[in-house]
């Protein structure tokens, strides 16, 4: 398996643990996945920002990323639910001839042209398919499935309550490269349950965290009170963390349980849950740039172990 | 709402709106059920441009208000889902304009119509049209800015720059000598797609952008 990972704009600059604990998981000591290293990545580019205001202008930036993966023999696997939605759209509309080609014609005055991944060659011709973009979660889902991560666990978090947060971008809208069925989600769940952890149900688990599409930008308070909603159904059932796929949902739960004076449930990412239960340090994970204390949490992680 | 809105809505949008937070009015003046509108929001081809800029047909519109059932901003705003489709169906497109763009994208409006509107496009054919007419929203530009300077949305700080380099993490591409071919690589592609000259920021030559208003 060959991942080039695209950590985008969030990730490496607000959870630089994300990315660790990712690097960490997918490295020879665990996973053993090849990594290739792509430099000349962009932002994918963010749906509010370019796809709102000039389709063009976001498919052109957005096969431009494409470009760089489609001759390296890889899959374009992000950490982010943002990037995989923008990207994996991209790719979508790139199948419409019409589209790629505005769209080649635009790259050509960068000397790019996006034609896709090689799929198989048949005397002369060159048959290509779109560039695979994955979700981590959907990688690790598919890729190693239940049974290919539980047998990594070297630390089960046996007797801990999950609740997950899958993030609206991971799941909808409903196309056909959707990876994942939208009314109910298992990817996530079957992740955090081989880690031997509980994914508690709960009140409207699928809703929004409220920061998507410029709300947290623009009206903070509109965020934290859609946020608010789906933090009380979490609580009601008592959860011990709430792990995510999405590291700007994690960003609005861990932002709006300070602005809202909650009592705090610990926020991680799939990642970092996922090295915690391979048994890498926690030190390594970043969790000083999280906003709510996650030690509470390392703590019921640590008593899982002496048991 | 039908005096007051459309003046305000032929204000261009003004260049620099400052720090001050987008305001969410908390009375529901969007019941159109109960407002009187003039022919001045009313804009006949505003459904035909909705499509042009990638929205599906309005007029299929079942009016069920499934969407507004499942919208997280329909919950905690005066600004239903429903509603506002009626208000494309009508050509009401000035009130758009007065309109904050807080719609999430989730797109749980797609998943809920049974018409197979997904209103959440339609907002954002909804933008193009705005954007077009009146400039766009300052959030835009400065996030635009930023990825022309540094190729990201967002810029760490030194502590974390620090933690990067103590946890051996590759560096940033940004920080690599070879990025600013990538930027001259972003520059070029906006000012081909003239997404420049849309969102307002001026590219020169050398790499050097000045955002309008910026001293």
């Amino acid at each position: 398996m060959r991942y080039a990972l695209f950590v985008g704009c969030t990730i490496p600059n607000r959870f630089p643990g994300v990315e660790n604990a990712t690097r960490l998981i997918l490295g020879p000591d665990h996973l053993g996945v090849e990594l290739v290293t792509i430099n000349e990545f962009t932002c994918c580019p963010a749906l509010p920002t370019f796809y709102s205001t000039d389709r063009v202008t976001w498919l052109v930036t957005a096969a431009r990323n494409l470009v760089l993966v489609q001759d390296k023999n890889a899959d374009l696997v992000t950490m982010c639910n943002g990037c995989f939605s923008s990207l994996l759209k991209a790719t979508e509309e790139l199948q419409n001839v019409n589209k790629c080609n505005l769209v080649n014609d635009a790259l050509s005055t960068v000397g790019k042209q996006y034609r896709g991944r090689l799929a198989r060659v048949e005397g002369h011709r060159n048959f290509y398919e779109p560039v695979r973009v994955r979700h981590i979660i959907e990688a690790l889902y598919t890729d190693y499935g239940k049974e290919g991560i539980a047998s990594k666990v070297r630390h089960p978090l046996e007797g801990l309550r999950i609740a997950v947060h899958n993030g609206c971008h991971f799941l909808r809208p409903t196309t056909k490269t959707s990876v994942d069925d939208p009314a109910k989600p298992v990817m996530l769940d079957t992740l955090v349950e081989a880690t031997g952890a509980t994914s508690v149900d709960f009140v409207d688990k699928q809703a929004c965290c409220g920061a998507g599409g410029g709300i947290r930008l623009q009206v903070p308070k509109l965020a934290n009170a859609i946020t608010k909603d789906k933090y009380e159904c979490i609580n009601a059932v008592g959860a011990d963390a709430i792990v995510t796929g999405c590291p700007y949902c994690l960003f609005q739960f861990d932002h709006a349980q300070k602005d809202l004076k909650v009592h705090p449930i610990p926020v991680v990412h799939i990642s970092q849950l996922l090295a915690l239960a391979f048994g890498i340090d926690p030190e390594h994970l970043g969790f000083e740039w999280h906003f709510v204390a996650v030690r509470p949490f390392l703590k019921k992680v640590d008593a899982t172990g002496v048991a | 709402m039908s005096q007051g809105g459309a003046p305000e809505a032929q204000k261009k949008r003004p260049a620099e709106n400052g720090a001050d937070e987008t305001k969410i009015p908390e009375t529901q003046p969007l019941i159109i059920e109960d407002s009187v509108f003039t022919g001045a929001e009313h804009d006949p081809d505003f459904v035909k441009q909705i499509i042009r800029y990638g929205g599906k047909d309005v007029q299929t519109c079942l009016q069920c208000g499934n969407c507004t059932g499942v919208c997280p901003v329909s919950l905690k705003t005066p600004y239903k889902t429903r509603n506002l489709i009626k208000l494309c169906q009508y050509g009401y497109k000035r009130i758009f304009f007065t309109i904050p763009w807080i719609c999430a994208g989730c797109h749980r409006c797609h998943e809920h119509c049974p018409a197979d509107i997904n209103p959440a496009e339609v907002f954002v054919a909804i933008r193009h049209i705005e954007v077009r007419e009146r400039g766009v929203p300052k959030f835009i530009r400065d996030n635009t800015s930023l990825i022309l300077r540094y190729g990201f949305g967002a810029i760490p700080s030194d502590d974390i720059r620090r933690y990067r380099e103590k946890e051996g993490l590759d560096p940033l591409p940004n920080t690599l000598p070879g990025y600013t071919k990538v930027l001259k690589e972003l520059e070029t592609l906006f000012k081909k797609t003239h997404f420049d000259k849309l969102v307002g920021i001026e590219i020169s030559g050398e790499g050097e952008k000045k955002v309008e208003g910026e001293k």
